[in-house]
């Protein structure tokens, strides 16, 4: 144990392997977002719309996602401290009741009439939200 | 939300004490245990209370033995 304070270290393996994934999966969703709109003429609206795409640009994008997502998270599960293990756990848990409870209430009420058929692209990317702004809060606040 | 931050154990530490004894920034200890930043930050302000393997190697760094740097009687802990 030293009592001189530390000079700037170089990143442990732990950190590296940290960078080095979020880096990755970086690059994952930046090819994705490029494989999607290729080639049309208003690509942000590629990408969050549910218009049609070509055999090969859905196959390919799902290979991306699946394969190099997946990779990510493996990688990324290793790589993180405990700390951070257990705000991603929180944030799972609040985006997990938020599709169990906001899902079916959507659903039932568009049944009913009194609100328009929600689709589910909504439903994942306000669940993602959920999820991001919980990580960050258990993370760094 | 009160409510669920309650939900998470409030134990007291003098973590940042054994720090500053060393002159140590939270970014020193975390480099020592391997952990990031933001995990001493959240350790030291009692919001987050460490697995005990992470105990263990806090106690071992400072030489100490757990219950001598994490006091768990705001929580309701007692001596059996």
């Amino acid at each position: 144990m030293s009592d001189q304070k530390m000079p700037k270290r170089p990143m442990s393996p732990r950190q590296k392997r940290y960078w080095l994934t979020t880096g990755g999966l970086g690059l994952v969703g930046g090819i994705f977002g490029y494989v999607m709109p290729a080639g049309k003429s208003d690509p942000s609206y590629v990408l969050l719309s549910n218009m049609p795409l070509s055999a090969s640009q859905a196959v390919l994008a799902c290979l991306i996602w699946s394969i190099g997502v997946g990779a990510g998270c493996f990688f990324y599960h290793r790589s993180i401290d405990e700390q951070e293990e257990n705000a991603y756990l929180w944030a799972c848990t609040a985006s997990w009741y938020f599709i169990v409870f906001t899902y079916p209430v959507c659903w039932i009420l568009a049944r009913g009439g009194i609100m328009p058929t929600l689709d589910f692209q909504f439903i994942f990317v306000a669940s993602i939200i959920v999820n991001g702004v919980v990580w960050a809060w258990k993370k760094f606040f | 939300l009160q409510w669920v931050i309650a939900m998470e154990a409030d134990m007291k530490n003098r973590l940042k004490v054994l720090r500053a004894e060393r002159d140590w920034s939270q970014a020193d200890l975390a480099a020592h245990l391997d952990v990031s930043r933001q995990a001493v930050n959240a350790i030291e302000t009692g919001k987050y209370d460490p697995s005990l393997p992470l105990a263990f190697r806090i106690a071992r760094l400072f030489d100490s033995k757990i219950e001598d740097i994490f006091d768990d009687t705001s929580i309701g802990g007692q001596n059996v």
